[in-house]
């Protein structure tokens, strides 16, 4: 009989970091993680410092303007491809 | 698309989709070539070549999903090669201590609240860019439709057309190999800024 798995050690949890950090886990595979993470404060700052890269590498790459009359260029060449 | 659309109708609703879409777009095109102009050259051949299958296109399905596809396909297929690679066993050693624990050697970690922002906080924005252009395409792809269109795994593989666990594997190594690149760019003002925490003592 398989053992019943309440809660995950830290190699477990660390496995499932980039999937955890992703929101990629099962539902029930979360919920061992964050168990780990209530009781492991290692792994806790672990798991919060790989969030905190993404979150910034995300704020860093900020959103670029497209270049001024884009879309009225797109418009024409759609135009023209057309062949009206 | 509704077959009863006139050409004039159809143009007006496929530019309605793109014009929506169109930053996002620009912003993936921009980051996967590096340029403006090329991503700009990448936007117009995707947006004809969009334009010309849009009959196929089901109304209410994903455009930007669809449209990002048509994106990074032109770019696997024309633009690549014209760019020299890098090649896949490029990227860094998995085995090398991750960010994490080279910050803690640092000290950054017991500094602050925030050890990442003390990290990351020190590259500019071009910095970051680079570091994701130098990966190899397939991995750049992932990285990019990540952190700037924050996609889920499913969504990536549904574009890139490659099953989720390459999605997923990729991603990993990818970010792993953009951290070991960002921490070789942020060590010397690390180790600068401790050196002169200890002599300010």
């Amino acid at each position: 009989m398989l053992p019943v798995l309440n809660l995950y050690t830290c190699k477990e949890a660390m496995e499932r970091l980039n999937d955890y950090v992703d929101r990629e886990l099962s539902p029930r595979e979360m919920q061992l993680v964050k168990r780990h993470l209530k009781i492991c404060h290692e792994c806790t700052k672990r798991f919060a410092f790989e969030e905190d890269v993404i979150r910034q590498v995300r704020s860093k790459l900020e959103s670029l303007q497209e270049p001024e009359g884009l879309m009225a260029r797109l418009s024409q060449k759609i135009y023209e491809d057309k062949g009206d | 698309m509704n077959s009863t659309s006139t050409p004039t109708s159809m143009q007006q609703q496929f530019e309605a989709l793109l014009g929506a879409n169109l930053r996002v777009a620009y912003n993936v095109a921009r980051r996967l070539t590096g340029n403006a102009e090329d991503a700009e050259d990448l936007i117009q051949e995707a947006s004809l070549q969009a334009y010309r299958s849009f009959k196929t296109f089901e109304q209410g399905t994903h455009f930007r999903a669809w449209f990002l596809k048509i994106i990074t396909n032109l770019f696997i297929n024309r633009y690549r090669k014209k760019q020299r690679e890098p090649e896949l066993t490029d990227l860094d050693d998995l085995s090398e201590p991750t960010l994490y624990s080279r910050a803690r050697r640092s000290g950054a970690s017991c500094k602050g609240a925030d050890p990442a922002a003390q990290v990351i906080g020190k590259l500019e924005a071009d910095q970051i860019e680079a570091t994701i252009n130098a990966l190899p395409v397939e991995f750049r792809l992932v990285s990019i439709l990540y952190f700037v269109d924050e996609m889920s795994y499913q969504e990536i593989s549904d574009i890139v057309g490659c099953p989720i666990g390459t999605v997923r594997s990729r991603l990993h190594r990818a970010r792993k190999a953009l951290q070991n690149r960002l921490w070789e760019l942020v060590e010397p003002q690390m180790q600068s800024g401790l050196k002169n925490a200890r002599g300010g003592k």
